[in-house]
């Protein structure tokens, strides 16, 4: 029975070549976008899992609001662990992790020497014994228990000891940091999975910093992580561990007064990557809300695809009513229709999903390079996948099928070949429904990618209160010492060059340093006016041009100006006073310092767009960290190389490492780019396998209504006529649409934009756009099944009696 | 108001050349009402088709009220036909979503003929044709003899100078027959052309003349007395 069954699904099938092709390729391109979905939200979700003890391990975090600013921060202070992990039962084991944001005594860039060469690494951090007791990270050679117990001990992954001396076993040797200090390799571990929240290269001993001296609560770039016993209260650990922060803070009364908190939270390693909004996290990248956003796109493509499946089959159904009614009265069982027509399609679906795993597979690095991501069929990724598309290919196949396979199946033989059941084409309200949810879903779609990309144009486009054209950063002139005030005067005089400063602080680079400042002598933790504070040199202002409001630049010549500072208009209003000018502000770090306003500043956007421009000073005081030279040139490439000469003359043994401030900035908004990206690669998907479907309809509405059209023609109606007949009854559909997802997807989409603190507005020609488009491409669609039916000599269709 | 000379069409399939019509002349003149018979096959609705610009022919010319139409084009043939020819077909094919007063409106409406007008003149010919009562039925409601009233009403309602009919009364009984028959006799004394092809002698013997077609040719023409 089953083989008689295939064998009539298959020449049915053959028979009807253009509807399969339809069904099969807008399935099979459905399903191949889901599968890669799928793919990137597994492996989203798959971070930190391969740390057997995962569900135990938790990050501190702290949550404190002091006057107005604060958040969530990934890193808690120093002493913390040591005071607390003994006191507590509950903590099986823990770990200090500092990276390099953490350090602050210590240099925080890092060059190993390879032979003679210096190689900058970024993956470096400081660490305690104990992160190998917490997360799982294997020791091919060494002993993990005591290898970072001492003093200039460095744990080493694979990877990296065969970059550094092409092999495995290298306990024992050792590497230089800096030029200045050597580490002994106590350790290699196997590569950390790309699933991990942090991906180190270098695990150096903690005990090795100075900070790791630090008796002192104050000391707080630390990322603290504690293994947690089986069944430990975690809200009550919480209390516990914050009220011992706050006893040992500067002012335990400030924490309870006045909307000020300081709680405590334990962050499961498992949100770590997905759901941790905290400062300072060792996580990039992840985000729930994308995770959402593209399972849902993924489900809503697939039920285009299989809203494709269900209208084409049951279009196709008055073609084949007949055949049921014949097959009815030859004496063939309700069931047994049933069976044919599922049999069918399944097997459509069978085909469609192992094209669709051919085309994954084949488009996955496009799809990695657009996403971001090292996603692989691997033989544990099968284990899972063959078994999920079984059942996607029995419920799609089932689903699709079910329509025509129970409602033909019901039909009364006489009736059916009487032509009493015209299963006329209009009547199909189902029909009608399904083009509209996936219509709807396309228009959504379409005025989602144009939101974002207007917001994308619009940052791009935005004055951000500096220039960011032809600005060249130097990075890592720290080492140059002292000559680095030297380089920046040699190369302000080469031609091309307008201006140069040197200054580690850029409005696009990633050093910042926040510090407290106060209006007041007697200090009063309620007047804290926290601000980004800048050394810069005089040079600074003009060559990032950024504009003066009120008084003046930095002097070389006033002696008193090693005091002075200028401040943003952000600054300027949060200080209160009418006249900031002259007016002296005070910062308590290292003693108590004075500092006198010289100037007021136009505020630039130093921070991502998302963020509201936040109080910013510049401060007059030399920081040797980068040099940034404003260049004026018809040819740049003579201009870099002159640059990089120079640079070899003071440091040749280094490597020369730059970026553009222009490209700097582009770089802050990738991750929206790439959402963007992905983005119209989905909606155009969808629209092409919707589009799809529309031109199958099309096709079946066409030939239904054949003998209607060759009626008409032979009582006068033109060609164009019966063209926009044909259209308008699925343009009606699209117009439906459109008034569906238009307030839905611009609500969402403001909700969206809600997140940039700069952002658009969503304007009416973008709804408008959205709207005429889908129009347009819905008509271009049907257009070629109606023209053609149009055109058809009416004698034709009228014969066929 | 007809003079087709030397008309010749064929069919052309991959494996067979069919002629339909071979070198056929034929005269109609105006008020003349002219049977068309001969076995199945011979290329009576061929020829239908193309006195009715339906269809173009092959070789040969059409005059039609003094305009040579035969190498016309589809747009041209469309506007000439719309103003001037009605269709009675042998399986009245009425639109089945429209109802009987909405099948016969849409001649007028593709006539360009304004809204007030057209419901008075669909209304007259329903009236005519004693179905106004079904003016709001399907066709699907109606027996084969009523459809064919109605198909009959829209062939008329734009009072076209010719009406062709292609087995009128193929599909009906003969009580119902008869009743197409007068009407068209009817039409047919108030002036209009009208050209008929059919099986029945009985319903040739309305017409004034009798031509007879074999393999495209015409082999006999009676005059009716
Ligand atoms: N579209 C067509 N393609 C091929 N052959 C056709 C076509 N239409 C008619 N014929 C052939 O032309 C001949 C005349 O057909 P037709 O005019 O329909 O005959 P009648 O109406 O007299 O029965 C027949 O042999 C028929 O098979
Ligand atoms: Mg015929």
């Amino acid at each position: 029975m089953i083989r008689n069954y295939l064998k009539t699904a298959y020449r049915s099938l053959l028979k009807n070549k253009g509807f399969t092709a339809l069904n099969v390729l807008g399935l099979s391109v459905g399903l191949a976008t889901c599968l890669l979905i799928v793919f990137y939200v597994v492996d989203e979700l798959s971070y930190d899992r391969y740390n057997t003890k995962a569900d135990r391990i938790y990050r501190l975090t702290l949550d404190a609001q002091l006057n107005g600013h604060g958040g969530l921060y990934a890193t808690s202070e120093g002493p913390l662990l040591p005071a607390i992990k003994n006191t507590f039962s509950e903590i099986e084991k823990s770990v200090r992790v500092v990276d390099a944001s953490g350090l602050f005594i210590s240099p925080s860039k890092f060059y190993f020497k390879k032979g003679v060469q210096n190689i900058q690494e970024t993956n470096v951090v400081y660490t305690e014994p104990g992160l190998f007791d917490i997360f799982t990270l294997p020791m091919v050679d060494g002993s993990p228990s005591t290898a970072l117990n001492d003093p200039h001990s460095a744990v080493i992954t694979e990877s990296t000891a065969k970059k550094y001396f092409n092999k495995v076993n290298v306990v024992g040797q050792t590497l230089t940091l800096n030029d200045t200090s050597t580490y002994k390799i106590t350790g290699v571990i196997k590569d950390i999975p790309a699933q991990s929240h942090f991906n180190y290269n270098f695990f150096l001993s903690f005990s090795t910093l100075p900070e790791s001296r630090i008796g002192g609560w104050g000391y707080s770039g630390v990322h603290n992580y504690v293994l947690l016993k089986p069944g430990s209260d975690i809200k009550k650990l919480e209390t516990q561990i914050a009220s011992i922060e706050i006893k040992h803070s500067f002012s335990a009364a400030a924490w309870s007064t006045n909307g000020n908190h300081f709680r405590m939270i334990l962050k499961p390693l498992l949100d770590i990557h997905l759901k941790d909004d905290s400062q300072y996290s060792l996580s990039k990248n992840g985000s729930m809300e994308y995770v959402y956003i593209f399972s849902v796109i993924a489900i809503f493509i697939l039920l285009i695809a299989c809203v494709n499946f269900m209208n084409l089959s049951t279009a196709r159904s008055s073609k084949r009513a007949k055949e049921v009614g014949v097959r009815k009265v030859l004496g063939s069982a309700r069931k047994n229709l049933v069976a044919q027509f599922l049999t069918e399609s399944i097997l459509v679906t069978l085909v469609s999903t192992i094209i669709a795993v051919v085309l994954a597979f084949a488009l996955l690095p496009l799809f990695n390079q657009m996403a971001d991501k090292q996603l692989a069929f691997t033989a544990q990724s099968l284990s899972w996948l063959l078994p999920s598309l079984i059942v996607i290919v029995l419920v799609i196949g089932f689903l699709a099928g079910s329509y025509p396979a129970f409602f033909l199946s019901a039909f009364q033989p006489i009736d059916v070949l009487k032509g009493k059941i015209s299963t006329g084409f209009k009547g199909g309200f189902l029909r009608s429904f399904l083009v509209v949810f996936q219509f709807s879903i396309s228009i959504f779609l379409i005025i989602g990618t144009l939101v974002i990309y207007n917001q994308l144009n619009y940052i791009h486009n935005k004055s951000l209160g500096f220039d960011r054209s032809q600005v060249l950063v130097i990075k890592n002139t720290t080492s140059l010492g002292k000559n680095a005030q030297i380089l920046t005067q040699e190369l302000k005089q080469l031609p091309g060059v307008v201006n140069a400063t040197m200054s580690a602080y850029t409005p696009t680079g990633s050093d910042r340093l926040k510090t407290g400042l106060f209006p007041h002598k007697i200090i009063d933790i309620k007047e804290d006016m926290l601000t980004e504070f800048w050394s810069v040199d005089e040079n600074y202002i003009n060559t990032m041009g950024i504009k003066l409001i009120a008084g003046r630049n930095f002097s070389k010549n006033m002696a008193t100006d090693s005091s002075a500072i200028i401040v943003n208009e952000a600054f300027a209003k949060k200080f209160g006073e009418k006249d900031p000018l002259n007016k002296i502000v005070y910062r308590f770090s290292y003693g108590l310092q004075a500092f006198h306003i010289v100037g007021v500043m136009k505020d630039f956007n130093y921070e991502s767009l998302k963020d509201k421009i936040e109080p910013a000073v510049l401060a007059y005081g030399p920081d040797n960290g980068a040099i940034s030279i404003r260049m004026h040139s018809a040819n740049l490439t003579t201009l870099m190389a002159q640059v990089e000469n120079k640079w070899k003359s003071f440091s040749p043994n280094q490597a020369f490492s730059y970026s553009f401030m222009d490209q700097e900035f582009d770089a802050t908004y990738r991750s929206e780019q790439r959402i963007g990206t992905i983005f119209i690669a989905f909606t155009t998907l969808a629209i092409a396998i919707a589009c799809l479907g529309l031109f199958g309809l099309a096709a079946y509405a066409a030939e239904q209504r054949n003998k209607e059209i060759g009626i008409r023609k032979v009582l006068g109606a033109s060609v164009s006529t019966i063209v926009s007949m044909l259209s308008m009854d699925f343009i009606k559909l699209v117009l439906i649409s459109i008034l569906i997802a238009t307030p839905l997807a611009w609500w969402v989409m403001q909700k969206w934009l809600q997140d940039f603190a700069y952002r658009t507005s969503i304007q009416w020609y973008v709804l408008a756009m959205a709207g005429a488009g889908a129009i347009l491409i819905a008509f271009i669609t049907i257009s070629f099944q109606s023209i053609k039916a149009a055109l058809n000599n009416p004698v034709d269709s009228l014969k066929s009696e | 108001m007809i003079k087709i000379t030397n008309l010749e069409k064929f069919y052309r399939t991959e494996e067979v050349e069919t002629i339909a019509l071979n070198k056929l002349s034929i005269e109609v003149k105006t008020g003349e009402f002219v049977a068309i018979m001969g076995p199945s096959g011979c290329g009576k609705s061929t020829l239908l088709n193309i006195l009715g610009m339906l269809d173009d022919p092959d070789e040969g010319s059409y005059v039609f009220n003094g305009i040579e139409v035969a190498h016309f084009t589809e747009r041209k043939r469309a506007d000439l036909r719309k103003h001037n020819i009605g269709f009675v077909f042998q399986s009245f094919n009425l639109i089945d979503e429209l109802t009987v007063f909405e099948n016969v409106e849409l001649p007028l409406i593709y006539t360009g003929v304004p809204s007030a007008e057209r419901v008075k003149r669909v209304e007259e010919v329903l009236d005519k044709m004693q179905i106004m009562h079904r003016r709001n039925h399907y066709p699907q409601q109606l027996s084969g003899g009523q459809q064919q009233r109605v198909a009959i009403a829209r062939a008329v309602v734009n009072k076209p100078k010719l009406i062709l009919a292609d087995e009128p009364t193929g599909n009906l009984d003969s009580s119902n027959g008869n009743d197409v028959m007068e009407l068209l006799t009817d039409l047919n004394e108030q002036g209009t052309t009208i050209i008929m092809v059919t099986h029945s002698e009985h319903d040739a013997r309305y017409s004034h003349r009798i031509i007879r077609l074999l393999d495209g040719q015409s082999v006999v023409e009676n005059i009716m007395v």
